[in-house]
């Protein structure tokens, strides 16, 4: 029966995460179209080859990590109301939430090697490291979205206010190194230059694991989770 | 007809220390419409949430078919509690389109009955294409009714069907779920203010207050033991010496008293050789009768 339970949400979820998908794939081009529009008449194509190193990252996060905010607080009240256990809602959610991860590891993988020397990025660390981000910045943001639910609108307000101020802080800081080099892809060759030689398999695990231990505490919240 | 029950003991639930649901036990028979009614906050929503599992009772136990409910998929597939939808929630579910809420129940429930749905979409005039934070109460109170006949579930919960609902509405409502009971014999709890309209469907009735199960009873039984007796106030009182009185009111020297017989009793007795008027109650006014002296609920919850 347990099976049944995975089997809907797999399906129900699955449609969800397929969306998610083709947003990235849609808000990518979307960027690529811009730069094509934007960059000099002469050098469109080197832009926009460029720039996927930039593009990519910032779709998957887009797509992949706010959705997870709000996953535990709009998605799974309805799938546990209409009597899907709390475990097999959060069991395809990890699952899906490690497929979109992948996805977007690949994805990158897929443009840098298709970029060539154009790209600031290649191999497959940074890949593997941009699968570690996306399931980080996922699972920190269900254990916002589950807590926030949990402890109501406050709890909610708090956590957006503080988001809001890392997005800030972080937005300030990659903004004014964009604005500096005149376009995104720029900021990904200055940001590939500042990892030279980190230990950024090392980043990613450290990623990986945080993950993990973001998606345990989701548990904790999410097992004994009341319907409003 | 279904031979699935649903059944909990001793289930208590306390909110930030305060207990709204205390040591409730009772067993939902199968094959039969039952009518819950309380007074506001008297811990209905919160009895239902935690027989289906959406909601964990602080104390006690849930089964289905004999099984624990909680994270049980082979016990909730037998259940359908199709919750009252609020527009304005906090957490966005007025995001979703009508016809994406339907798919939802289409995938989630086992026994979902897609043209049952469409007929029942065509006979409330249902725009599907709306956002449930576009809809009017009585259009969100249909929503609800669709997902809970479609389901097809074996126990079927409805919390409020026909709150908003105009008179036709309402009417149609109750035929549709007798129309439903008969053809399936399917188990359905309707939890509602509006008892008048709603008594006659109501095969048994399960009345709460204050977060206690005050009795769970066969309707005709329970509205054949409560009268009401009028007349001069010490002949009143005389009559009722041996009789529980849930209620009473005065005018100048005239009184009547809701009163309450053992079963097998017979008003006559009481009355007999006394010029007192009696009369049996509604629904409605022996649950008055029974809840309406207790302080407001709600408060402080």
């Amino acid at each position: 029966m347990m099976k049944q339970g995975i089997l809907r949400n797999l399906r129900y979820q699955g449609r969800n995460q397929l969306q998610m998908a083709g947003l990235t794939l849609l808000t990518i081009v979307l960027f690529a179209l811009f730069a094509a529009f934007t960059a000099p008449i002469d050098r469109i194509g080197q832009v926009v080859i460029a720039g996927f190193a930039a593009y990519v990252p910032t779709a998957c996060v887009l797509w992949g990590v706010t959705p997870g905010i709000s996953f535990y607080t709009v998605i799974a009240p309805y799938l546990l109301s209409m009597g899907s256990t709390r475990k097999t809602v959060f069991l395809v959610d990890q699952i899906y939430k490690v497929v979109f991860a992948a996805f977007s590891g690949v994805l990158f993988y897929i443009v840098n090697t298709i970029g060539g020397e154009y790209s600031a990025f290649s191999g497959f660390g940074a890949s593997f490291t941009l699968f570690a981000l996306i399931f980080f910045l996922s699972s920190m943001g269900e254990v916002g979205g589950a807590l926030s639910y949990r402890v109501g609108k406050w709890g909610m307000v708090f956590y957006i206010a503080t988001l809001i101020v890392i997005c800030l802080v972080i937005g300030v800081a990659f903004g004014l190194s964009a604005a500096a080099g005149g376009e995104m892809a720029r900021m990904m060759y200055d940001l590939a230059a500042a990892m030279e030689g980190a230990p950024v398999t090392l980043f990613a695990l450290a990623g990986i694991v945080g993950g993990a231990l973001f998606s345990g505490a989701c548990w904790l919240i999410v097992r004994r989770m009341a319907i409003k | 007809m279904n031979n699935i029950n649903l059944s909990c003991e001793h289930v208590s639930k306390d909110y930030s220390g305060k207990r709204v649901l205390n040591d409730i036990s009772l067993t939902i028979e199968p094959g039969c419409i039952y009518g819950l009614i309380g007074r506001n906050g008297a811990g209905k929503t919160t009895l239902l949430s935690i027989l289906t599992a959406q909601n964990p009772a602080t104390l006690g136990t849930v089964t289905c078919a004999g099984e624990p409910v909680w994270e049980n998929q082979s016990a909730l597939d037998h259940i359908c509690f199709s919750r009252e939808l609020n527009p304005t929630n906090a957490y966005g579910n007025s995001s979703y389109k009508v016809k994406e809420y339907l798919r939802m129940a289409s995938v989630y429930y086992p026994h979902w009955d897609a043209a049952y749905a469409k007929r029942l979409i065509d006979i409330f005039g249902l725009d599907t294409k709306k956002r449930i934070a576009k809809l009017s109460k009585g259009m969100l109170s249909m929503v609800t009714i669709v997902v809970a006949l479609a389901s097809r579930s074996e126990i079927t919960i409805l919390d409020e069907p026909v709150a908003g609902l105009d008179v036709v509405s309402r009417e149609r409502f109750y035929q549709l779920l007798i129309e439903d009971y008969t053809e399936t014999g399917r188990t359905f709890i309707v939890s509602t203010h509006i008892i008048e309209e709603a008594a006659n469907v109501f095969e048994k009735v399960i009345i709460i207050d204050q977060g206690r199960l005050r009795l769970i009873e066969d309707t005709a039984e329970l509205v054949s033991r409560f009268f009401a007796i009028s007349g001069k106030e010490e002949e009143v009182d005389a009559a009722c010496a041996n009789l529980k009185v849930h209620h009473s009111d005065m005018m100048g020297r005239s009184k009547t008293a809701y009163v309450e017989l053992q079963p097998g009793d017979n008003i006559k007795h009481y009355i007999e050789g006394r010029e007192l008027d009696a009369h049996g109650l509604s629904l409605q006014k022996l649950f008055v009768a029974m809840c309406g002296d207790e302080a407001p609920m709600g408060e402080g919850k």
